[in-house]
């Protein structure tokens, strides 16, 4: 009974240990030689000392880096310049210079005295903000001057006054940073510590970060660490929380100012170092996923987030290695062998023979663990491949020929609306010779014309089936194709675009050239009212020049020589002139001319209407004319009928 | 009197147009590129009546003059905001007061009391199943009627939110789960599915006003494919796939047609409206992060390395674009009259010789300059363009055109219509009639009708002659009785 309760208890305690050993989670990356690279070219620019805060970044950037800092005697000599004799500085400056100041280390003294003397007034003052106090206590802290008790006394109850008032996640960033460097004084942020934790946001189950972004994020991690350590407590933060924040960080490796860079680096940095958790990265050496005949193995990268060697060596091994799709366990329990480069570690994967694909591998280091994917690549072959034509309706076999792959046929195929175009292929594994699939298998067909042009032309692209025994078939009647085609015969290339993520030659191959001669297009047909409204179309915007359209004018019409018509002229003035001939012969006179002003105007008027009548042909217009008209006629009226009653009345009396 | 009481017809239709804003949302039945297809004639604005006797209808497209402005952006989480940095950083460089929201927030609204808040929205949270607040596709729809210019991107894990968006734009993406899968054109780094693909400069669409220069680098694509609804002739194919490319979930076997296949692969596509509202539509977000625009770019195939993809210079070009600091182009004046005079007559008279200029001006930077194309083309439409050439290029902006009016009497337009991919549309019209000869401005002395004037005049001085003869005879029947 006794005996049954303790094998009980271990075995308990044995599958806690197990499951705690191995259960950690591990980074999938670190902060690389290209990453630091990269940091070291967005805080270069502080080096042109435009100000104290950019410089400080770059300073301290360079230090974090482990780079040594170029051209240290004239950043002394800004920092000297900018600080002055110390006493008009506020606490912001001072931390950027005494920063500097600190992690150069070869500058000369700064006017401390002064300095500590502004800080501590500043620290002293009940009405400073909380960015002050950070700043002031972290410069005075770089100065190594000792705050006094009753200084820290203050300082601890204008923050616990301030943090009443407004406990934001950045303040208590802040006031954590503060209490790191007050010793025991500091407990009081301590508590507030699990209160921040709790505030992090979880993001895809992988990161957790504060709100409030890097800045925050890191503010708080250097924070609570710093704290912790000073403390000697562990802080409450699991193993998986610290991943999950190294994580963050990590995938924040594009920041892109110089603030950010130092805030990144720092935090990595106090998580790497601090006594409590260590976040291991196990991954891909080099992004090697592939794994293939030629490169059969996997190699892992082991080390701290900064890319360092661990302190001890760890056994790193194979827990399980599955396949993606199936789940089949292909190997379980091997250890990778160590390398040269203490960070990486390599097995071979290829010695089990694993078919194509992906594979999940859980890979443990000592009590952390990760699993990367990596997938194995085979090579493909065109075992063989046929085209050819046949009849649409299936009546004969279809005749084709074959084709060697990369080679392309050497006459063309032709094909009319009667037929259907055929292809028949199958691809294989190189290694083993089985027939396979592959993701992507279609058959491209592109006009030649256009293709040579090189433009970016019509093209169509056909999805090839295969049959149960993996067969590619690809047919095409044309009479039904022809409407994808726009009843566009001609003369076009055929390629076969064979890819799969996990084949090592996916290839595009240029099989045959075919001409295919379409139907006709039929007759659009006739606009039947169907009582159905029929969807507006909307025409296509033309981007492109329209041509030039040019009015054609009236061609003026043909006319008869003027020698006609000078002929015919002359012929209407005949009737005048045998007018005048016959009256000549008459004898014609107007004795009987009354020389009275009726006569006279009434023979001017009549004359002057027809001279009107000739104007009005030249120039005048009719409204014009009409006015003069009326005139004329009224003046013409009246003498002509006086004229008139004269000789009638003349007669009368003869 | 007449013209007063044109003036007053045209200055009440413009108000009437300007009511039509404010139609109520209820009467929506088409999909959006529909009705931005149609409401261009909404924001044309009555620039000035142009002062002479004719009528002149003159119209210029509103557009916004100011770079930069009140801009909201949506995001899945806020790391977005730090993932994408540079992007974001350049368009605060730029101006763009930048207003970041979580896409799900409950308190989203994009106008208030039908003004809007903002005159550009951005979208980078591809995974958000449904906006927050009172954002839905169609409350988005109305924001690019109003006028403003939307970014989205998408992602292979793009929810409902982004597919309805995309079809109310006149494109389709993927379904969730899809990516553009290239087996040959992918890039190093690739995580193994092949779906970190390098799309070739040369594929992007020939309209430097839209992506700049396409001397650059090639570009990193990760994201699903959209294809343009072939009934929508707004869409621009910004970025296209290669052929080898195709949109698919990497997981499954290819049973059905891929929904994009080789070319017809749009990887970003654009749409400007009628109005002139202007979005961008990516299949990728990855394409604007930082980690896109730093990158090097290989392609696994190939050999030939570059320190950096294009995509920066591509994102920066897009975004000015759809932001309307490029491709916006008005008319600032308009001129015509006949050869010799300087001001517009009343009316024309066929085959009159007529001179027409019309002043153009671009955005740039925020001010107006002349500008400078070859291709600017002038209509005379009576119902059909009769005559249409393409204008000289003078100095300043200003452009000449020379013609005879033809032979056929009517009312007619001078019709400016410029629409150039990545440009906003030039439009502008001004109503003239032309009148038939006057009888006096006929030929007159026509040789083949002299005997017609002949037979006229000789008939007139021969009635004048005979009516003296007639009257005034004496006859010698007295000499003869005597």
């Amino acid at each position: 009974m006794e005996e049954g309760h303790v094998w009980c208890l271990l075995l308990i305690v044995l599958i806690m240990m197990a499951w705690s050993t191995s259960n950690h989670p591990s980074t999938d990356s670190y902060l690389s030689v290209a990453d630091k690279a990269r940091f070291k070219k967005v805080i270069d620019p502080g080096f042109k000392l435009d100000d104290l805060s950019t410089a400080y970044y770059a300073v301290i950037g360079y230090q974090l880096i482990e780079e040594p800092v170029p051209k240290s005697a004239e950043i002394c000599k800004f920092v000297q310049d900018s600080v002055g004799d110390g006493s008009v500085i506020t606490p912001e400056n001072a931390f950027y210079a005494v920063g500097i100041w600190k992690a150069l280390g070869s500058c000369k003294a700064l006017p401390k005295t002064a300095i500590a003397k502004v800080l501590t007034a500043a620290i002293e003052k009940d009405t400073s903000a909380i960015p002050d106090l950070y700043f002031a206590v972290k410069a005075l802290t770089s100065l190594s001057e000792k705050l006094s008790e009753s200084t820290t006394g203050k300082l601890t109850k204008t923050l616990q006054a301030a943090l009443k008032k407004d406990d934001s996640l950045l303040n208590l960033g802040y006031t954590f940073n503060i209490a790191s460097d007050l010793g025991l004084a500091g407990l009081f942020a301590f508590e507030r510590v699990e209160d921040a934790v709790v505030q992090a946001d979880e993001v895809d189950g992988r990161y957790l970060q504060f709100e409030g972004g890097l800045s925050v994020t890191s503010l708080l991690i250097n924070g609570i660490f710093k704290l912790s350590s000073s403390l000697k407590k562990t802080p409450p933060v699991t193993t998986g929380q610290t991943v999950k924040l190294a994580n963050y960080l990590l995938s924040r490796r594009s920041v892109q100012t110089p603030k950010g860079v130092v805030s990144l680096l720092s935090s990595l940095t106090t998580l790497a170092n601090n006594e409590f958790h260590h976040p291991i990265c196990i991954t891909l050496a080099d992004g090697g996923i592939i794994v293939s005949a030629q490169q059969p193995l996997i190699k892992v990268k082991v080390c701290d987030i900064l890319g360092r060697p661990l302190s001890k060596t760890p056994t790193v091994a194979v827990n399980t290695a599955t396949r993606i799709g199936d789940d089949a366990v292909v190997m379980s329990k091997k250890n990778f062998q160590a390398s040269s480069d203490k960070t990486l570690f390599t097995v071979n994967f290829m010695d089990i023979k694993p078919e194509r694909g992906f594979y999940n591998i859980s890979v443990s280091a000592d009590s952390v663990s990760n699993i990367v994917t990596v997938k194995v690549l085979s090579e493909v072959i065109v075992d063989y491949l046929e085209i050819g034509t046949g009849d649409a309706d299936q009546t004969t076999q279809p005749k084709l020929t074959k084709v060697v792959y990369p080679n392309k046929l050497g006459q063309k195929i032709e094909a009319d609306s009667q037929q259907k175009l055929v292809v028949r292929f199958l691809l294989k594994d190189a290694a083993n010779k089985k027939p396979i699939r592959v993701h992507q298998a279609f058959v491209r067909i592109s006009s030649v014309s256009e293709s040579k042009s090189d433009k970016h032309g019509h093209e169509i692209i056909f999805v090839a089936e295969p049959d149960a025994s993996h067969v590619y078939k690809f047919d095409m009647p044309l009479a039904t194709a022809a409407s994808t085609f726009g009843y566009q015969s001609g003369d076009y290339n055929l390629e076969l675009v064979v890819g799969d993520a996990v084949l090592s030659n996916s290839f595009q191959w240029t099989v045959a050239e075919v001409s295919l001669k379409f139907p006709e297009l039929p007759a659009p047909e006739p606009f039947v009212q169907t009582g159905k409204s029929v969807p507006y179309k909307q025409k296509p915007l033309i981007y492109t020049p329209l041509p030039e359209i040019k009015h054609m004018f009236r061609e003026p019409e043909k006319r008869p020589p003027v020698f006609v018509s000078n002929l015919f002229t002359g012929l209407c003035l005949l009737p005048v002139l045998i007018l005048f001939i016959l009256w000549a012969k008459l004898g014609v006179n107007i004795s009987n001319f009354p020389f009275s002003l009726s006569a006279v105007t009434f023979h001017l008027g009549l004359g002057s209407i027809f001279v009107l009548m000739g104007i009005f042909w030249l120039q005048l217009n009719m409204f014009v004319t009409l006015k003069y008209l009326f005139g004329l006629s009224i003046v013409t009226f009246l003498s002509g009928n006086k004229l008139l009653s004269y000789i009638a009345h003349r007669n009368k009396g003869r | 009197m007449r013209k007063s009481k044109r003036e007053k017809q045209s200055k009440r239709k413009y108000m009437k147009h300007n009511f039509v804003r404010d139609v109520p949302d209820g009467v929506r039945l088409f999909p959006v590129y529909d009705r931005a297809l149609c409401s261009w004639q909404k924001y044309h604005k009555t620039d000035r009546m142009y002062a002479a006797p004719v009528i002149s209808l003159f119209l210029c497209i509103f557009v916004s003059v100011n770079a930069g402005g009140p801009t909201l952006v949506l995001l899945d989480n806020l790391a977005i905001k730090e993932t994408h940095s540079i992007f974001f950083k350049s368009l605060q460089d730029r101006g763009y007061q930048l207003t970041y929201k979580l896409a799900d927030d409950a308190n989203l609204q994009l106008s208030k009391y039908k003004e809007f808040l903002y005159e550009h929205l951005i979208i980078f949270a591809p995974s958000v199943e449904e906006f927050g607040g009172a954002l839905n596709d169609d409350t988005i729809a109305d924001f690019i009627d109003g006028g403003g210019n939307v970014l989205v991107a998408g992602s292979s894990q793009s929810g409902d939110a982004l597919h309805n968006l995309a079809s109310e734009c006149g494109f389709e993406m993927d379904e969730e789960g899809a990516t553009v899968i290239d087996h040959i054109n992918y890039d190093v780094s690739d995580a193994g599915q092949h779906n970190k693909i390098v799309a070739e400069p040369s594929s992007l669409i020939e309209a430097p006003v839209i992506v700049g220069s396409r001397d650059i680098p090639p570009l990193l694509y990760q994201g699903t494919g959209l294809v343009a609804k072939p009934n929508n002739p707004l869409v621009l194919r910004l970025l296209s796939a290669a052929s080898s490319a195709y949109s698919y979930n990497p997981d499954q076997l290819v049973k059905e047609y891929p929904h994009a296949v080789g070319q017809n692969t749009l990887l970003i596509a654009a749409l400007q409206a009628r109005n002139n509202a202007r979005v961008i539509f990516s299949g990728s977000l990855f394409f604007f992060s930082d980690e896109a625009f730093t990158s090097p770019v290989q392609k696994a195939q190939g050999d030939k390395k570059y320190e950096k993809s294009g995509n920066e210079a591509v994102a920066m070009a897009m975004s000015q674009w759809v932001f309307k600091e490029n491709g916006v182009i008005r008319v600032a004046a308009v001129n015509h009259h006949k050869v010799g005079e300087t001001e517009p007559p009343q009316s024309y008279t066929i085959m009159d010789d007529v001179i027409y200029e019309i002043d153009v001006q671009r955005l740039q930077d925020g001010k107006w300059v002349p500008y400078e194309a070859d291709d600017l083309q002038l209509e005379f439409v009576r119902i059909d363009p009769f005559v249409r050439i393409t204008m000289k290029r003078l100095s300043n902006g200003r452009y000449q055109a020379r013609f005879k009016i033809p032979d056929v009497y009517g009312v007619y337009q001078f019709k400016v219509n410029y629409t150039r991919v990545g440009l906003t549309y030039l439009y502008s019209s001004t109503q003239v009639s032309v009148r038939p000869l006057e009888h006096t401005q006929y030929e007159r002395f026509i040789p083949s009708a002299f005997p017609y004037y002949v037979s006229a005049f000789s008939m007139m001085g021969g009635v004048f002659l005979f009516s003296l003869v007639f009257l005034h005879y004496r006859e010698d029947t007295k000499s003869k009785a005597e």
